[in-house]
C-alpha cells in the first residue's frame, strides 16, 4: 500500500513539473459500459411490466460471438387476470445499473447500437440533493434514442438534451443534471407513447449494443 | 447611550436602511403585473454598489477633512467620532475598525462591480444575492467593531446566515445546492463550537467583554495542565477551531475545496475575499487582544505551516481552475497565519498588509476568470494561446501569477517578504523557511498558467469575447496596484502600522 502511495506520490509530481498540457487536459472520452461477455452484463438489471402483472417478456443476454449485449423480448399491453390494479399502463421493459460515475468532465453520452427502428429512452440518474429529508430516490433524466432499424449506429446524446422526468413524466423546470453525481443509467422502451418517425405498439423488439462512452465534444 | 451610540454607527445604520428599502424596492417592482415583471438584478446591483460606496469616509475631529477612498467613491455620512465605545462597550471603534471596514466596503463594491454582468451572462435574475451581500457586509462592518463576545458571535452569526444562502444561488443546479448544504452543516457547526467556547469562557470567568478579559489574562497562563484553567483553555479552544473553521486554515479546510467548487463563481470570489478580512480582525482582536498567551501561538504555527504546505502541494495536482484557486487561499491563509501566530506588533502589520495585498491579487485573478467564463473557462488547459487571442489580458493574468507566486518587485513579494521577515524577528524561523520553500513549490503552479497561456496550443481554441467595461477598469485598478506597490509602499505601511498600534495601546 505504501508502495502504491509512493508511486503515485511520484507520479502525480511528475506530471506536475512537467507541464504538459495533456496531462491538464481532463480526458475527451471515457469507456462506461462495454457488453463483451457475460460478467459485462451481470451489472445490468432487467424489467419490465411483469413484475406488476403485465405480460411484457424481456432479456439481456451476450451475443457471444460479436461480443455485444442484446436486449431483447416481446412487448404487450395486456394485463394478467390478478395483476396489481394500480398499474394504469401495461407495455414497457427495461435495463437498468446502478453505479456511481463521475461525468462533471464529459458533455455527451455515445452508445453504439443496432435497433429495430422502435424509439429508446436513455436514462441518467443522479442524487437527488433536493428531495424531502430521508428521500432515496434518485432524479431521473432521460432522453430518446432513436436506433434505426438492423444497422449499427452511433448515437450521441448531449447531456443537456437529457430531461429531468419524475414516474415517466417532463418535469417543467430548467434543472441542470450534476453530473459528478450519477448513480446509474438505464435504457428502456414503451408500447405506447414516444415520438413520431419511430415504431411504436406491442410486438417484438431487440436492440443490441456494443458499447456506452461518455465524451466531452467542444 | 443614544448621544453617541447611534451616531458613531451611522454607516452601519444607513446600510440596513438601504438593504430593506433596496429588498422592499425590488420585492414590490418585480413582481409588479404594471411593469411587466422586470428583472432588476442590474438595476439593483447599481443601487447596491451606490450604498456600500456612500459609506466609506470619515473626518477627523478636530482636524482638516481628511478624505481616505479618493478612487471611487462618494463622500459619506461625516461620523463626528473616530474613536468611541459603544452600547455598553460592545462596539468599539478605532483606527483598526476604521480602516479594516473602508478597506471591506472597497471589496464589496468590487464584488458588486464584478457581478454586474455575471448576472446577465447567465441569465440569472437573483436580484436577492445583492440583498445578501449588502445584509453581509453590514455583518461584517459590525463583526470587526465587536467588543464583546456576544457582539461577535452575533455578528458571525449574521455574517453565516447571508452566506448559507448564496453558495445555492443557482437553484436549478445540484451541484451548487450541494455546495450550499454542506458549506451550512459545517458553518452551523463552527458556529455551535464557537458559542460552545464562548459560553465555557463566560462559565469560567463570569465576563465577555474584551477589555475586561484582557485586563483578566495579563499575566495568568493558561496551560491544559492548570487545574484552574481547563476549562478556559478547553473555551478558548473552542474559539480558535470555530474561527479556524471560517478562515478555512487546515486541517479545518475540508468544507472550502467543494463549496468554493460548486457554488457559483460570484461567490466564490466573495468566498475568498470577504470574510478573510472580517474574521481575522476579530481574530486579531480576541487572540492578541483577549487571550494573548503563547499557548495559542503553537496552535496557529502548526495551522500556518499545515496550511502553507497543503495549499502548495495540492494545488500542484489541481486541473480545475477553482479548486485550484481554492487551495491557493488555504496557502494564502497559511501565509497570513505567520504574521498573526507571532504575535508582535509588526506581526500584525504584516497581516494587514499580507491581507490588503491577498484580496487585491485575488479580486484580479478572479476578475479575469470571470471574464473568460463565458466559453466555459473550467480547466486550467482553456487557457491555452490566450496570449494571441487576448494579449492585454494575458499580460494582467501573468503578473497576478507572478505576483501570487511572490517574484519581486511585485506586491505579492513585498507582502511575504515582511511576513518573513516578522517571523525571523519573533524567532520563528522554522515558519519563515517552511514559507520559503512552499512558495518555491508553488511557483510551478502559478508559473504553469503563464507558461499555459503564451506556449501551448489547446486542440479548439477558444475565442473570448469582450469583458465589460466595469471589469476591465477594476483589473486596470489592482493591477496598477499590484505592479506599482513597491514604488511607494509608506503611506499603507503608515496605515497598517497605525491600525496595530490602536489594537495593541
Amino acid at each position: 500500500m505504501l508502495r502504491a502511495l509512493l508511486q503515485s506520490s511520484l507520479a502525480a509530481t511528475r506530471r506536475a513539473v512537467a507541464w504538459n498540457l495533456k496531462d491538464l487536459t481532463p480526458a475527451t472520452e471515457c469507456d462506461l459500459f462495454k457488453f463483451a461477455t457475460a460478467a459485462d452484463l451481470i451489472q445490468w438489471e432487467v424489467y419490465s411490466d411483469a413484475e406488476n402483472g403485465g405480460m411484457t417478456t424481456a432479456s439481456f443476454v451476450s451475443n457471444g460471438d460479436l461480443g455485444t449485449g442484446v436486449f431483447a423480448g416481446n412487448l404487450s399491453v395486456e394485463l394478467m387476470e390478478h395483476a396489481n390494479t394500480r398499474m394504469r399502463r401495461s407495455g414497457f421493459s427495461g435495463i437498468r445499473t446502478v453505479q456511481d460515475l463521475n461525468l462533471e468532465d464529459f458533455n455527451t453520452i455515445a452508445m453504439r447500437v443496432k435497433g429495430d427502428g422502435r424509439c429508446y429512452v436513455s436514462t441518467i440518474r443522479t442524487e437527488n440533493w433536493m428531495g424531502a429529508p430521508g428521500a432515496t430516490d434518485p432524479n431521473t433524466w432521460q432522453a430518446f434514442v432513436f436506433a434505426p432499424r438492423d444497422e449499427w449506429s452511433v448515437i450521441k446524446i448531449p447531456l443537456a438534451r437529457y430531461l429531468p422526468t419524475w414516474k415517466g413524466k417532463i418535469v417543467e423546470s430548467d434543472a441542470e443534471m450534476n453530473a459528478a453525481r450519477v448513480t446509474g443509467m438505464g435504457l428502456s422502451l414503451t408500447a405506447e407513447g414516444g415520438p413520431e418517425g419511430g415504431e411504436q405498439g406491442p410486438g417484438p423488439f431487440r436492440l443490441e449494443l456494443d458499447w456506452i462512452k461518455a465524451l466531452r465534444v467542444t | 447611550m443614544f448621544e453617541h451610540d447611534f451616531l458613531a454607527p451611522f454607516p452601519e445604520i444607513f446600510l440596513i436602511n438601504a438593504t430593506i428599502i433596496l429588498l422592499i424596492y425590488e420585492v414590490v417592482l418585480s413582481t409588479s403585473k404594471k411593469y411587466d415583471y422586470p428583472p432588476l438584478v442590474r438595476n439593483v446591483s447599481w443601487l447596491g454598489l451606490l450604498s456600500v460606496v456612500r459609506l466609506g469616509g470619515r473626518v477627523w475631529e478636530n482636524e482638516e477633512p481628511y478624505r481616505y477612498l479618493i478612487t471611487i467613491l462618494l463622500l459619506a455620512a461625516n461620523a463626528p467620532l473616530t474613536v468611541a465605545n459603544l452600547f455598553y462597550n460592545n462596539l468599539i471603534i478605532n483606527n483598526f475598525t476604521y480602516f479594516c471596514q473602508i478597506f471591506l466596503l472597497l471589496n464589496t463594491a468590487s464584488t458588486i462591480v464584478m457581478c454586474l454582468d455575471y448576472f446577465k451572462e447567465e441569465s440569472l435574475n437573483a436580484f436577492e444575492s445583492i440583498v445578501l451581500i449588502l445584509l453581509f457586509t453590514r455583518s461584517m462592518l459590525l463583526m470587526i467593531s465587536a467588543y464583546d463576545l456576544i457582539a461577535m458571535y452575533l455578528a458571525i452569526e449574521l455574517q453565516s446566515l447571508c452566506f448559507y444562502v448564496i453558495p445555492a444561488l443557482k437553484r436549478d443546479f445540484e451541484f451548487s445546492t450541494e455546495a450550499g448544504l454542506k458549506y451550512f452543516i459545517l458553518g452551523a457547526f463552527s458556529s455551535g463550537i464557537l458559542l460552545f467556547g464562548c459560553s465555557m469562557i463566560y462559565g469560567f470567568i463570569g465576563v465577555t467583554n474584551f477589555e475586561e478579559l484582557a485586563k483578566i489574562f495579563i499575566g495568568y497562563k493558561i496551560t491544559l495542565f492548570g487545574a484552574q484553567s481547563s476549562g478556559i483553555f478547553m473555551g478558548i479552544l473552542f474559539i480558535a477551531v470555530g474561527f479556524l473553521f471560517k478562515i478555512t486554515t487546515v486541517p479545518f479546510h475540508m468544507w472550502a475545496l467543494d463549496v468554493y467548487e460548486g457554488s457559483p463563481t460570484l461567490v466564490t470570489t466573495f468566498f475568498s475575499i470577504a470574510p478573510k478580512i472580517s474574521i481575522l480582525a476579530n481574530m486579531v482582536r480576541v487572540f492578541i487582544y483577549s487571550f494573548y498567551d503563547p499557548t495559542w501561538q503553537q496552535l496557529f504555527f502548526f495551522c500556518s505551516i499545515a496550511s502553507m504546505i497543503l495549499g502548495a502541494l495540492a494545488a500542484m495536482a489541481q486541473n480545475k481552475v477553482k479548486r485550484l484557486l481554492a487551495y491557493s487561499s488555504i496557502g494564502h491563509v497559511g501565509y497570513l497565519f505567520i504574521g498573526f501566530s507571532c504575535g508582535t506588533i509588526e506581526g500584525i502589520q504584516s497581516l494587514l498588509i499580507g491581507v490588503f495585498i491577498y484580496v487585491l491579487m485575488t479580486i484580479n485573478v478572479f476578475a479575469i476568470v470571470l471574464a473568460l467564463r463565458q466559453n466555459c473557462f473550467k480547466y486550467i488547459a482553456d487557457l491555452g494561446a490566450l496570449a494571441k487571442t487576448n494579449p492585454i489580458l494575458t499580460i494582467t493574468l501573468s503578473i497576478t501569477m507572478f505576483s501570487y507566486a511572490g517574484i519581486p518587485p511585485l506586491a505579492g513579494f513585498c507582502s511575504k517578504f515582511y511576513l518573513f521577515f516578522v517571523a525571523l524577528g519573533c524567532g520563528a524561523y522554522l515558519l519563515a523557511l517552511i514559507g520559503v520553500v512552499t512558495i518555491f513549490i508553488s511557483c510551478f503552479y502559478y508559473i504553469r498558467f503563464v507558461k499555459i497561456m503564451y506556449f501551448d496550443t489547446p486542440k479548439t481554441w477558444i475565442l473570448y469575447k469582450p469583458m465589460d467595461r466595469e471589469k476591465s477598469l477594476l483589473l486596470a485598478i489592482t493591477l496598477f496596484f499590484i505592479t506599482f506597490f513597491f514604488l511607494y509602499p509608506s503611506p499603507f505601511f503608515l496605515i497598517t502600522h497605525q491600525m496595530a498600534l490602536s489594537l495593541c495601546l
